[in-house]
């Protein structure tokens, strides 16, 4: 645990000092959301429509930090320097996953005024904290399989693309459930209330692959 | 005869006869559907091919345990062989599957139908396979990432073909539901016959591609040791295992 | 399931008929012509593969014969060697009867990280 926790505050620290990652992930969401606006060429969108545009921009956000994560470690030697320390592999997977989950929290401050106030679909306010759960889940699905298949990919030689490509297919259970969990929020006639179906089979998709990575991380990372 | 596969010859020929079968027993004993007349036969076919290559999907995730836990190559040859039988198997399923949906909707392709979408993402998954093998030059970190994949992806499965049919409202009556218990007991011959016989296949063609795989690598250790580094042509990068 | 299909709507039958028996024929084709080819590549290479043995075992008992030093093939215990199992190793060498393979096995092979085939 303590491992984890000076790995993460490493990156935190980093991140604070560079400022690399997560204005790129902001910046390139309210970009996403310009070209949706064109693209579909509306001025406001509802319903299924509003969630899948706000999913599908924050799936390219989360590509984007997930190619950055192990990056440091790969070239400046992060990797040889932890695997000669005495302590647990799998601190460096909860380090990494905790960092990306708080990288898509900032992003999301950010990303949700922004698509309310350029994309003003009807009832965002009023579904605020169900809208808030969704999203912490969703970001935690992002977050376990962004680091299992960052770190996959950091050894391979067409880094940037195995990344994305192997995570694509995995992430979309997760995709369906946030987007079908926010359509209903965003929808005219919202409740507030987040649908039950959606929730459960989030934190199960997340439960399941917390379980796979923790138990298979160490064979990624051994030299 | 290599010692990893076995029993070659004894399948092949069970595979021949129960494939035989299986298509004498399609085209002449079962019956026409009341409904939908010939074009139900491709139901023969598209089924089996899915759960026999949706099965193989998750025993390459089984030979991959094995491989992490005991460090054979052999396990990952084994790995490497189901998914990629298991592909194959995939595609030609797909495109049955993509058959009858123009049969029974008149479009190429349906999102109503939960099993073709889940099918097609697991598909789109594990196209990454070789690509991700090929990319890692280390034979045995290629090895090890190949059996993680493989592991994930295995359990990824089942649990990608829940979640994508919780997603599909029944608006549209599903034609691809196997009820098992309607189906006439002609038909359930042909098509448990069918089933055997495909999985059968796929045992068959596994085994031949270990075997081709294995001796392959032993005529060129045995070709470089008589004959000296230059009688052994390099691959280059592959995504086999060697 | 008939029950199902009375409520589908009205289906262009005649239209897919050609393409579910193409997809059957297509297939058993398909099928034929790959256990051909893969079984002409097999003897082919069966062949091959026992010749280089018949080889190799004719160089083991020249190598005995001239009372030359042998390894015992104790490298192949090494699990970091890339390629089929130990124990198994030593049955495929008795079913062949080339006893100290050892001395014939390069274990460079394992440090080139050669691919097999795709």
């Amino acid at each position: 645990m303590r491992t984890a926790a000076a790995i993460l505050r490493k990156d935190l620290v980093l991140e604070l000092r560079t400022l690399e990652t997560v204005p790129s992930m902001a910046l390139l969401s309210v970009v996403t959301f310009v070209i949706f606006h064109f693209a579909l060429n509306r001025n406001s969108l509802s319903g299924q429509v509003a969630a899948g545009v706000f999913t599908v921009t924050l799936l390219f956000a989360a590509l984007l930090a997930v190619n950055r994560l192990f990056v440091a470690e790969r070239e400046q030697g992060g990797f040889d320097a932890f695997l000669l320390a005495p302590v647990d592999r799998t601190a460096m997977l909860v380090a990494k996953a905790s960092a990306l989950l708080i990288f898509m929290m900032v992003l999301e401050v950010i990303a949700v005024p922004a698509f309310a106030l350029l994309l003003a679909p009807p009832r965002i306010g009023h579904s605020l904290p169900a809208l808030m759960l969704i999203l912490l889940l969703a970001d935690i699905a992002f977050a376990v399989i962004g680091t299992f298949v960052s770190a996959i990919a950091i050894n391979t030689r067409a880094r940037d693309l195995i990344g994305p490509m192997i995570g694509l297919p995995l992430l979309l259970p997760a995709l369906i459930a946030t987007a079908r969990g926010i359509g209903p929020l965003l929808s005219p006639h919202a409740t507030g209330s987040p649908p039950a179906k959606w929730l459960a089979v989030l934190a199960l998709y997340d439960l399941l692959n917390a379980l796979l990575a923790y138990g298979l991380f160490d064979f990624l990372v051994e030299d | 005869m290599s010692t990893h596969v076995r029993h070659l010859r004894g399948l092949t020929i069970a595979t021949a006869a129960t494939m035989t079968a299986a298509l004498a027993l399609v085209f002449f004993y079962a019956p026409l559907d009341a409904e939908q007349g010939f074009v139900q036969k491709i139901f023969y076919l598209h089924v089996p091919l899915a759960i026999v290559s949706l099965v193989g999907y998750c025993l390459g995730g089984v030979f991959g345990i094995a491989y992490l836990r005991t460090g054979k190559r052999v396990w990952d040859m084994r790995s490497y062989c189901a998914i990629h039988m298991s592909l194959i198997f995939s595609v030609a399923g797909i495109i049955a599957g993509s058959i009858w949906a123009k049969a029974s909707w008149g479009h190429w392709w349906v999102w109503s139908e939960p099993t073709l979408v889940s099918y097609l993402i697991v598909i789109l998954l594990f196209c990454t396979y070789q690509p991700l093998r090929f990319s890692i030059e280390d034979p045995e970190r290629q090895a090890r990432y190949a059996a993680v994949f493989a592991v994930v992806c295995g359990a990824f499965v089942p649990v990608n073909f829940i979640v994508v049919r919780l997603s599909v409202e029944y608006v549209h009556p599903r034609v691809l539901n196997l009820e098992g218990g309607n189906l006439p007991g002609s038909m359930k011959l042909a098509f448990y016959t069918s089933l055997l016989a495909f999985g059968l296949l796929f045992a068959t063609l596994m085994k031949y591609e270990m075997l081709a795989k294995e001796t392959r690598i032993e005529t060129r250790r045995l070709r470089r040791s008589l004959l000296g580094d230059d009688a052994v042509r390099p691959f280059g990068r592959t995504a086999a295992p060697s | 399931m008939s029950a199902l299909f009375a409520e589908a709507p009205a289906l262009p039958l005649h239209t897919a008929g050609p393409y579910v028996a193409a997809a059957y024929i297509v297939f058993v084709l398909i099928l034929l012509i790959y256990v051909g080819i893969m079984a002409t590549r097999l003897t082919r290479n069966q062949r091959e593969l026992a010749e280089l043995r018949r080889q190799v075992e004719e160089r083991e008992h020249l190598a005995t014969k001239s009372d030359l030093t042998r390894v015992t093939g104790r490298e192949l215990d090494d699990p970091a060697t890339p390629f089929l199992s130990t124990e198994n190793d030593n049955e495929i060498h008795s079913h062949v009867g080339v006893g100290g393979e050892g001395a014939a096995v390069d274990v460079d092979i394992a440090a080139a990280g050669e691919g097999g085939e795709q």
